[in-house]
């Protein structure tokens, strides 16, 4: 025997009417406690402020995503809005590029980094304190020579890769440490430099060394904190 | 509760409600009142019935109809044994008689149904009368879709017999 929805519908109807007579004489005043009652008939009023505390949340959700929104496209069109969230910026010109440093200057303690790793042969040389720069040489027998220079990445420091055959210059972004950097290709010297930022200090190597090696080298310093 | 009353956000909607509140309070009282014997747990009982019913107050269409107030009352008694059953009180004496519904008399399909066990008959109410799906009636009922389902199947199959037996 199949039962049918029409059926069942319908014998539903009889069942609730039926389930309803049985509550009609004893149906009670609800002694609703004063609490509860209050809840209720507030509810009309409550309803109503959500509401609006609703519409009043999305339009500042609106506002806030405006805000962001042309926060980013000054950040992507303005070099001086850049410079203020990264604390530098990067001037392209027609055979140089500049990385100008805008934070403000600081003094009280020098960072230093040196190395764990370095390609056989090459040596420490010697150490070059000077202007707030901590500069580490090194060299090997073949005439290869490697500069680590750590600074404050400040506004009284720059960098300038400066073609002086008048070549364009190619910077290639780079990561190390997981912090954004740039590779510069071998000059006409065979000299290649590759520079990064480092919670507000910069890193730069100097070096004719290949660029693998000086990927290495910089993946391979640590920071050793001297006082000034 | 009230966050969940809350939910209600457009004007209909609360209109709906408090017709519903006004109209159905009374005898939802009684309903929970009967079986947990306290002021106090019937009202606990009866926040809860009013939190589902605002939850799904959009399937409601006529807050005033004989349909609603049936609706009212099966999820008024389900929120009261649920709270009888988390209370861990005493089963009132006169149990078996709260559960029975008179036979409306067609000595038929209605007949058997109002003989099921109070848990598959308040299902096929809210399914077939109220019109609620399997997941709605989960929600209200605090059961899986799967559970409804199951518990649908259970009483339809107990109907079929209960009829066969009759016709035998």
């Amino acid at each position: 025997m199949k039962l049918r929805n029409k059926e069942l519908h319908s014998a539903a109807t009889l069942v609730r009417q039926s389930m309803l007579s049985q509550y009609v004489s004893s149906e009670e005043h609800a002694a609703f406690s004063t609490g509860f009652t209050q809840r209720i008939l507030s509810l009309d009023k409550l309803a109503h402020r959500r509401t609006t505390f609703v519409q009043a949340r999305r339009s500042i959700a609106a506002v806030i995503l405006l805000f962001l929104f042309c926060s980013g496209i000054f950040v992507t069109t303005s070099p001086r809005a850049r410079a203020s969230v990264r604390e530098w910026v990067r001037e392209i010109y027609e055979h140089s590029i500049v990385y100008r440093f805008t934070s403000t200057s600081r003094s009280a303690e020098l960072p230093r980094f040196s190395p764990t790793w370095l390609p056989d042969g090459m040596e420490f040389v010697e150490t070059i304190e000077m202007n707030a720069h901590y500069i580490e040489f090194y060299s090997d027998n073949d005439g290869h020579d490697l500069l680590i220079d750590s600074f404050f990445a400040d506004e009284s420091s720059s960098i300038v890769y400066d073609n002086l055959d008048g070549s364009a210059i190619q910077a290639e972004e780079i990561t190390v440490h997981g912090f954004l950097g740039y590779y510069i290709p071998p000059d006409e010297y065979g000299q290649s430099n590759l520079f990064w930022i480092e919670d507000g200090v910069t890193v730069s190597l100097d070096g004719t060394l290949k660029r693998s090696d000086m990927l290495h080298i910089a993946e391979s310093l640590i920071l050793v904190k001297t006082e000034k | 509760m009230l966050i969940y009353l809350l939910a209600i956000t457009d004007p209909e909607g609360r209109s709906k409600f408090m017709r519903l509140y006004f109209h159905n309070q009374g005898l939802m009282y009684s309903v929970a009142k009967r079986i947990l014997r306290s002021d106090a747990l019937a009202e606990d009982a009866l926040q809860e019935a009013f939190f589902a019913i605002a939850r799904n107050i959009e399937k409601v269409h006529d807050p005033e109809s004989p349909q609603t107030r049936g609706f009212c009352v099966v999820i008024a008694r389900n929120m009261a044994l649920t709270l009888l059953r988390k209370q861990q009180r005493e089963i009132p004496t006169d149990w078996e008689d709260m559960q029975t519904v008179p036979a409306p008399g067609d000595d038929g399909l209605a007949d058997a149904m109002a003989a099921l066990p109070q848990e598959l008959r308040d299902i096929l109410l809210l399914r077939y009368d109220s019109g609620y799906s399997t997941a709605e009636i989960g929600k209200l009922m605090g059961l899986s879709s799967a559970q409804v389902r199951r518990r649908i199947t259970k009483a339809k199959e107990q109907l079929r017999i209960a009829l066969e037996e009759e016709t035998i």
